[in-house]
């Protein structure tokens, strides 16, 4: 019986131990891990803002439509080169390393269509910083010569120009939940006929 | 016997070892202070990769030399990082904040005091804003108010109460919001920002001044364009360890969750604690003083008061954190009693108490005593933000200007200036952010649309 006492006793003594020297390391520590994944499996759904399944979901619908309407409207014998110009971002979340990869996406997209030829982000920035212009200057006749004149000296002219531009109206439903809005416009503007369209993809998304 | 003894040294050792890993960190802010930021950025770097736990707490003062060695993009990158593994981090209710520090704060990766979850949002604003080659600054800004409001919400007390519903808001991000919004020409949305400006912190005088603008609907003459000096003026609040009384209302607190947790009422009598209280820097510059052009141009008002953020929060929320350390220092002393107690139960049973075993029963006590001799509070915090967020607005014509800045205390202009020549776009915003963290020390300007590269920090030329 004392065998059995003393025992416990020691157990109880090193559970003690244990919990007193390993529980606070421990509660803290976590191994970093990755995988490859596979291209059947579904897009992540980010946990606290848009993330890939919402950005893929965005993209992919606003574009169709912008090809569709645009698109059909338009016929060219050539290629119609396109600038389209970085995103946007009025929305309450940062766009961060998805900046580039939106422009990327939306600039294969419209490359697939076969229609157009879209110029590289590199020659836009440089027009830009060149011409000391911000992208909502584009909308003024003036400034935008300026511009497409320097991509012109560039050989690289601009047909149309592609605005993308992300919003998000957020509802919140307590402390811990809310329904979050994504809109994404992309506003084109043919410069040869001065029209301009507009198409917009919604995903909503809930938070918990 | 021996067997026992040893088991408590081994305790003893290990406890102290737990103890020591926490605190070693190495003082970056002094050299920060002195304008060697190269050698705090390599410093922080080397702390980060060591001490992988709290990598985000380096990040975040990463984040800030960065934006002083003017890498505006760095300085993104690392608070972005440090935001998301704080926000993981964050606890998610208030008995679960009361009950996971069982233990020894120090030993936990570092979860943030509140107003740093809020304020690191309304850094990656401003360094975004600085860097001048993204679009995310308004979204910072706007996550700044809506961090706080989730802090606040998320913490409700035993009564229903919201303890944290007395914190100071931040005004800091409002106002970055407004700048935007009146930049990009949306003068509904801007006039929302400076109201909310206004009320937040009515020491900002130049608020009137903004609204009235924003109403009539014009961002700055034709011609012009603004230059906006946004400041970290002085060392923010830093913790020290404080010996802090067990009030009844601390106790009322902590009587509540033991009984809950434990299932009995019994706790042990604990009249003082340890808890990391907030302190200030006395000698802090009080604003920065402008000129354009070798002209006066004026001098920054104050937006967001680091120092009152941290010190109020504290006082809001202090008998919880007394509550905590009472509650740490009830279950180590509740656990030594009860290894004593079951290391005795065999000797109730013969009758006998031999000095084999009051010996052991000492080397528990030891321990135990040692466990919560070693028990200090947790003094990290993100020590290099600024004592106060401020802004000075200059409408200047297009074309280069050199802005000129120097810290000041009490309205005298003080220490050496520090220049900036900038390029200025009619109709448009050039950021220009100053860090002056005390009158004499190492200060640093930097700007969205440089014309000229600032001057490189102190310890450029000695760097590797």
């Amino acid at each position: 019986m004392d065998l059995l006492q003393g025992n416990q006793m020691k157990k109880l003594f090193s559970v003690v131990c244990v919990l007193g020297t390993v529980l606070p390391i421990l509660s803290s520590c976590s191994m970093p891990a990755g995988r490859i994944m596979k291209t059947t499996e579904p897009d992540s759904v980010g946990s606290r803002a848009a993330g890939a399944a919402t950005f893929d979901q965005l993209l992919s619908g606003a574009v169709n439509k912008l090809l569709l309407s645009h698109g059909a409207a338009r016929e060219a014998a050539t290629k119609l080169s396109v600038a389209v110009l970085r995103v946007e971002n009025a929305s309450a979340e940062e766009l961060g390393d998805w900046q580039e990869q939106i422009f990327d996406k939306i600039s294969t997209s419209i490359n697939e269509s076969g229609r157009y030829q879209t110029i590289s982000l590199r020659y836009i920035d440089a027009g830009l910083r060149e011409s000391r212009l911000k992208s909502g200057d584009l909308f003024i006749p003036a400034k935008r010569r300026v511009f497409l004149d320097i991509l012109e000296a560039a050989k690289v002219p601009a047909q149309v120009l592609i605005f993308p531009k992300l919003t998000t109206g957020t509802t919140e439903l307590g402390p811990k939940r809310a329904q979050r809005n994504y809109l994404l416009t992309l506003e084109l503007v043919d410069i040869s006929t001065g029209r301009d369209f507009r198409v917009s993809e919604e995903v909503r998304k809930a938070y918990r | 016997m021996d067997r026992y003894l040893n088991s408590s040294m081994a305790l003893a050792v290990g406890l102290f070892l737990v103890s020591c890993a926490g605190g070693q960190r190495t003082n970056v802010r002094r050299e920060f202070d002195e304008g060697r930021y190269q050698s705090s950025h390599e410093k922080l770097t080397g702390l980060a990769r060591k001490d992988g736990k709290n990598e985000h707490l380096y990040l975040l003062e990463r984040g800030v030399v960065s934006l002083a060695l003017d890498r505006a993009g760095d300085a993104v990158r690392d608070l972005r990082l440090a935001r998301d593994r704080l926000d993981d981090l964050a606890g998610t209710d208030y008995v679960g904040w009361l009950s996971s520090m069982m233990l020894d704060d120090r030993q936990l990766a570092y979860q943030g005091a509140d107003y740093e979850q809020v304020l690191v949002r309304a850094m990656l604003a401003l360094a975004d804003l600085a860097d001048g080659n993204s679009e995310d600054a308004g979204a910072y800004a706007l996550q700044v108010a809506s961090r706080q409001r989730k802090i606040i919400e998320s913490f409700r007390a035993r009564d229903g109460s919201l303890p944290k519903s007395s914190y100071r808001q931040v005004a800091f991000g409002s106002y970055l919001k407004a700048i935007i919004d009146e930049e990009a020409l949306k003068f509904d949305l801007a006039k929302i920002q400076f109201q909310k400006v206004k009320a937040i912190e009515p020491r900002f005088s130049p608020a009137a001044a903004d609204i009235k603008r924003v109403v009539e609907g014009h961002h700055s003459s034709k011609g012009n364009g603004v230059v906006h000096v946004l400041a970290l003026v002085g060392r923010g609040p830093f913790r020290v360890e404080a010996e802090e009384p067990v009030t009844r209302a601390a106790l009322a607190i902590a009587h509540y969750i033991w009984a809950s947790s434990r299932n009995r009422a019994a706790i042990p009598n604990i009249s003082r604690v340890k808890i990391p209280a907030v302190a200030v820097y006395e000698d802090n510059p009080t604003e920065v003083h402008v000129s354009a052009d070798a002209s006066p141009a004026g001098s920054t008002s104050l937006l967001t008061d680091i120092e009152t953020l941290a010190l109020d929060e504290f006082e809001a929320i202090r008998e919880h954190i007394v509550a905590r350390a009472f509650l740490r220092r009830a279950f180590k002393v509740t656990a030594t009693q009860l290894a004593i107690e079951a290391a005795n139960r065999g000797n109730d049973r013969r009758g006998e108490y031999t000095d084999g075993d009051a010996l052991r029963d000492l080397g528990i006590s030891a321990a135990g005593l040692l466990w919560s001799a070693l028990e200090g509070a947790d003094l990290r915090c993100w020590s290099l933000l600024p004592a106060s967020f401020q802004a000075l607005r200059v409408e200047l014509s297009e074309g280069e200007h050199l802005i000129s800045l120097q810290a000041g205390k009490k309205g005298v202009a003080a220490g050496t200036p520090r220049e900036v020549k900038v390029h200025v776009r009619d109709g448009y915003n050039t950021y220009v952010v100053a860090i002056f963290p005390s009158m004499e020390g190492g200060a640093c300007v930097l700007s969205s649309d440089a014309a000229e590269p600032p001057s490189p920090p102190a310890d450029a030329s000695g760097s590797p």
